[in-house]
């Protein structure tokens, strides 16, 4: 019951002071201390998927490739394309693109998101990842660009149907945005990169802002009573039931994007000439198909099957992992995603999970468990 | 933290509510909080026969699972079914709705070693004041 003691090594958010005030519970994660919850992990999941609910996502890394002088923006793209197989050259100022960083053995070294500037580009990377990203960045475009980790800035999501009605008071303009584009915009005075994109599933809004200024924004965004602050804990549940993958559980350095189902952060362009790092594998498992993929998994009981509990078929046989899983709130029921033996991994194909020595009657289930609602304008 | 005076206290985080030789058991308001929300109660067996400080239930938040220890040997001769649909009222109601089970005591002098509600709070509070 007692909570790990802190490493001298734990990183807070710039937001710390704010979740104390508010209450927080906190939990550990990639080295920060951050908050697990404040009301309650299942009525926070469910005030975002309803109205809105506001995330402190600092601790994610935030690097600026920025061309050096005398250097095309296209060039450091280009360099960048060697290491993931995302279309990042057709992408216009203004846009968003999922991609993944691959390793030579077509594993994923990290998923990002990849904002276009007029002059630059930004990613936003998992707080785990940012120094192996560091180093494969470096080694791809470090001779054409420099690679800034911005630890001077913070970023918010504010997610859920009623997301963009809060922001919208604040920032007529942000209404205007679709999925998957951002714009620099004032918000309460203070200049904010506001991308329409979240990990929720839901429609809503990611805010990078100067770290000096932040706890004022989210004051600012908790001051509508339509926004509830939210933890980890749905932060977790809220993409587990929108079947997003979590860096470390559903995809690592092992894992490549085909067997990951990812194969649509690969576009026809990347696969005629296919020059990124990993392809020889990546593109055979295009044209062959894959051992093993990632699946969903609801259980047949209300007890929840966690990370690591093993699969296997009703006659016993041992055909995958769970690597993340727990309660759905908005599922009312236990969900859960893994990776199965490609023949044991259509939807409604009856398994067991051991869960803790005991067998779990379960299913593979299509992802994702609740339908996305992005807006396009 | 609510702590009724009625009940004893075991340093698992269990109350227990004595009537007779039948005690009634459940998680204090300080382990349903510090566990978070509560999604699964695995009850134990009806007619289970368990030892004092063994693990005999299992209670599952959005965060954990945590071990129910038996704070008394006995016989489970009751369990509370309702938590397997409303596993929430461990929080919502921890020393009523949200009883875990009643076990039929076997050494009566096992009582002695719980402690009361001044007790208990006090151990809460020095077991916060480690972290």
């Amino acid at each position: 019951m007692s909570e790990p003691s802190k490493s001298r090594t734990t990183k807070l958010s710039p937001l710390d002071p704010l979740h104390r005030e508010r209450g927080a519970k906190f939990a550990s994660f990639a080295g920060f201390e951050l908050p697990m919850s404040f009301d309650g992990t299942i009525s926070e999941h469910l005030a975002t998927r309803s109205q809105a609910g506001l995330f402190d996502v600092s601790h994610m890394g935030i690097i600026d490739l920025v061309p050096k002088s005398g250097c095309p923006l296209s060039t450091v793209i280009e360099c960048l394309e060697s290491i993931t197989p995302a279309s990042i050259g057709d992408l216009g100022a203004g846009g968003l693109r999922y991609a993944l960083l691959t390793n030579d053995q077509g594993g994923i070294v990290d998923d990002l998101i990849v904002s276009r500037y007029q002059d630059h580009l930004r990613l936003v990377l998992n707080a785990s990842r940012v120094e192996p990203d560091i180093r494969v960045l470096e080694a791809a475009v470090g001779s054409h660009a420099q690679v800034n980790h911005r630890e001077d800035l913070a970023q918010l999501a504010l997610q859920g149907p009623k997301a963009v009605d809060v922001l919208s008071g604040l920032a007529p303009m942000v209404a205007n945005l679709s999925f998957m584009n951002f714009g620099e915009f004032s918000i309460d005075g203070i200049d904010c990169s506001v991308s329409r994109s979240g990990y929720t599933g839901e429609d809503g809004f990611e805010l990078v802002a100067p770290s000096i200024n932040i706890v004022r924004l989210a004051e600012k965004l908790l001051s509508d009573n339509t926004v509830a602050p939210c933890g980890l804990g749905a932060r977790d549940s809220l993409r587990l039931e929108a079947g997003l993958c979590l860096y470390g559980h559903e995809i690592d350095e092992t894992i490549t994007p085909i067997e990951a189902r990812l194969a649509w952060t690969i576009p026809r362009r990347r696969r005629e000439h296919p020059t990124f790092a990993g392809a020889e594998l990546i593109m055979a498992q295009l044209s062959n198909g894959v051992q093993r993929t990632r699946v969903g998994i609801s259980s047949l009981t209300r007890r929840p099957i966690r990370d690591g509990a093993i699969l296997r078929t009703e006659q016993g046989l041992e055909i995958g992992v769970v690597t993340s899983g727990g309660f759905g709130p908005s599922c009312d029921a236990p969900v859960a995603m893994g990776y199965a033996e490609r023949s044991f991994s259509q939807p409604e194909t009856s398994l067991a999970a051991e869960v803790r020595g005991k067998e779990v009657p379960c299913r593979i289930h299509s992802l994702p468990f609740i339908p996305h609602n992005y807006i396009r304008n | 933290m609510n702590t009724p005076e009625e009940l004893q206290y075991s340093s698992d985080h269990e109350w227990v509510r004595i009537d007779n030789s039948l005690v009634r058991i459940g998680i204090t308001d300080f382990a349903q909080d510090a566990l978070g929300d509560v999604v699964y109660v695995e009850l134990p067996e009806l007619g289970l026969v368990v030892s004092a400080n063994s693990a005999f239930a299992e209670i599952e938040s959005t965060k954990s699972v945590s071990d129910v220890f038996a704070p008394v040997s006995g016989e489970v001769v009751e369990i509370n079914d309702v938590l397997e649909d409303r596993p929430e009222l461990v929080n919502e109601d921890p020393y009523g709705e949200g009883w875990v089970c009643a076990i039929k005591v076997s050494e009566e002098s096992e009582l002695d070693g719980l402690m009361d509600a001044k007790s208990y709070e006090a151990f809460v509070l020095e077991g916060s004041k480690e972290d």
